[in-house]
């Protein structure tokens, strides 16, 4: 219980800088179904973690009909929506459509946004600005999120 | 995906509004008559936008007026009878009882004939009315009511329940014909193929699982225009179920379910749904507010959702997490979507056809209604080649042994 209400996150709709912000802290994510709801910069984000242990932040609403992934099953190395079993990768790259037609390669074009994340000292980073973050990008001001 | 000019069209319902003046040209249901008792005179009634209340005139005749409300008030707000106050010179909208309904008509002319539909026909032992609230726009709540792929993931039970255990809930039953709870044959054969069929009340939705052995599972539901749908919940009963707006971001659900042999048990219907919704204004008790109680426990284990046993909280959670209105922009359709597609043409053309004062054009507004019955609404499990005979000699054979006048 609990997991899913998301805790009070600032709305902001400003733009995100060129810089690792901070999403969340690692100790967020110690619960038995590493799945949290994130709002960054205006969009609402899931944060979790895969099976084999990697982060993933995408878009929280699935494509088809906008059903909520906070709630999505953590299973098969991603997450699956519980509405009609679409399933995302940590990358937001949607991977399967069980209700679909067996020849169907819809799935292959539906990608959630998705985010680049890193964890140093127990906080995860993400790195929403332009381009590709680099070993030069900055750690923005905290009070920016 | 659609323009957001276009979702505003298609789910905006105040007075004036698109979809809205085609939803007026239809009796809306506007209250059980479980909440007219001689204590609460005066109901609140909150529909389309319009703060109305429901009360018996001095002829006799009920209808619903306007009554005085603050900008602020709760959407479903459910004030005492005293505390209310009628707009004397407001529209006095005509209301009929119907199987533990009332109907309201609030459009231009005269209100259109109810079609025979088995809801209406049944005797009133046969049949039981509740409702309850939803937190979402109308419309995505009807969409998913038009799809029958969801039913095996979000309705997905890990286990199967005894079939025995199942009166008054819904895909308890076992498939027709068979022993395999529904539960199974939804899980196991997930990718249905839908064919949708224009028919004089809506649409007919027909959802096919080939299974093992040159089997097919027939699963027949309806979408009755302009907001109700009519499913089966177990080869006893049908549901029929309206969608219908409260205001832009709420509706209600009422449900008349229709008993084809035995009479309803109303005692065991109405306290399965008592202890999950509150009165007087019949919010469930899971909710948003409450994360549904969902379980990471269950959802590993036991249902799909983690939210417990009762369909009705899955399908509240999915149209619910979408949004106050769903962002249709955003949505990628799929084959399993064939029928909210079409459902959308239809509402479209209705759309147009009260634009262009072509009344005529709109579905269930001529005399040729009251002719209308069934719909057929069911499950049956045949031969792969023989599933259009197999499924009306199901629903005939169903019919057949009914105590009331259910032919077609």
């Amino acid at each position: 219980m609990g997991a899913v209400m998301e805790k009070s996150t600032e709305e902001t709709n400003a733009t995100p800088p060129d810089a690792w912000v901070r999403a969340a802290l690692a100790s967020d994510l110690d619960i038995p179904r590493p799945v949290i709801p994130i709002t960054l910069f205006g969009q609402s984000l899931v944060l979790f973690r895969d099976d084999e242990g990697e982060l993933g932040l995408i878009g929280r609403h699935c494509p088809h009909r906008g059903a909520d992934l906070c709630f999505g099953r953590r299973e098969d190395n991603g997450l699956r929506c519980p509405f009609h079993g679409w399933h995302f990768d940590r990358t937001g790259q949607c991977v399967e459509q069980p209700a679909e037609p067996e020849d169907s390669t819809m799935y292959k074009t539906i990608k959630l946004p998705s985010y680049p994340l890193m964890e140093k000292d127990g906080v995860i980073f993400t790195y929403m600005g332009r381009g590709e973050p680099d070993d030069d990008t900055a750690f923005a001001d905290p009070s920016l999120t | 995906m659609i323009t957001q000019k276009l979702n505003d069209q298609i789910t905006r319902v105040g007075p004036g509004t698109s979809a809205g003046e085609v939803l007026r040209r239809y009796w809306q249901p506007a209250a059980l008559v479980d909440e007219l008792t001689e204590e609460r005179a005066l109901v609140p009634v909150n529909l389309l936008g319009e703060r109305l209340v429901l009360l018996r005139q001095q002829d006799g005749n009920l209808v619903l007026k306007t009554r005085i409300a603050s900008a602020d008030e709760a959407p479903a707000f459910y004030p005492e009878p005293d505390a209310i106050e009628i707009v004397e010179d407001s529209p006095a909208y005509p209301v009929i009882e119907k199987k533990g309904m009332y109907f309201a008509y609030m459009g231009p002319g005269e209100p259109p004939a109810f079609a025979n539909f088995d809801c209406f026909r049944a005797p009133d032992s046969h049949v039981f009315a509740f409702k309850g609230l939803w937190q979402c726009n109308w419309l995505q709540a009807l969409e998913v009511g038009i799809d029958p792929s969801h039913a095996s993931f979000l309705h997905r039970f890990l286990q199967d329940e005894d079939p025995e255990n199942s009166y008054g809930r819904q895909f308890r039953d076992k498939a027709a014909h068979t022993d395999m709870p529904m539960t199974q044959v939804l899980r196991e054969y997930p990718r249905p193929d839908i064919e949708v069929e224009e028919t004089d009340f809506g649409l007919k939705i027909t959802a096919l699982r080939h299974m093992d052995n040159d089997l097919t599972h027939v699963r027949v539901t309806n979408q009755i225009f302009p907001e109700a749908i009519c499913i089966p919940m177990s080869r006893e009963m049908t549901i029929t179920q309206w969608h219908v707006p409260i205001d832009d971001e709420n509706c209600y659900w009422y449900s008349l379910f229709t008993s084809f042999a035995k009479p309803v048990d109303k005692q065991v219907m109405r306290e399965q749904r008592l202890t999950e919704h509150r009165l007087p204004d019949y919010a469930p008790l899971k909710n948003r507010a409450n994360d549904y109680h969902f379980d990471p426990e269950e959802q590993a284990s036991l249902t799909y959702t983690g939210m417990g046993l009762d369909i009705n909280v899955h399908d509240q959670w999915a149209v619910e997490s979408m949004g106050s209105i769903q962002d249709r922009t955003r949505e990628h359709l799929g084959r399993g979507d064939a029928a909210i597609v079409r459902y959308r043409l239809m509402l479209r053309k209705a759309i147009k056809a009260v634009e262009t004062s072509r009344e005529g054009a709109l579905p269930m507004r001529d005399e040729a209604t009251t002719a209308i019955v069934g719909p057929l609404s069911n499950d049956a499990i045949t031969a792969t080649g023989e599933w259009l005979a197999a499924s009306q000699a199901a629903d005939h054979e169903r019919r057949a042994e009914c105590p009331w006048d259910a032919t077609v």
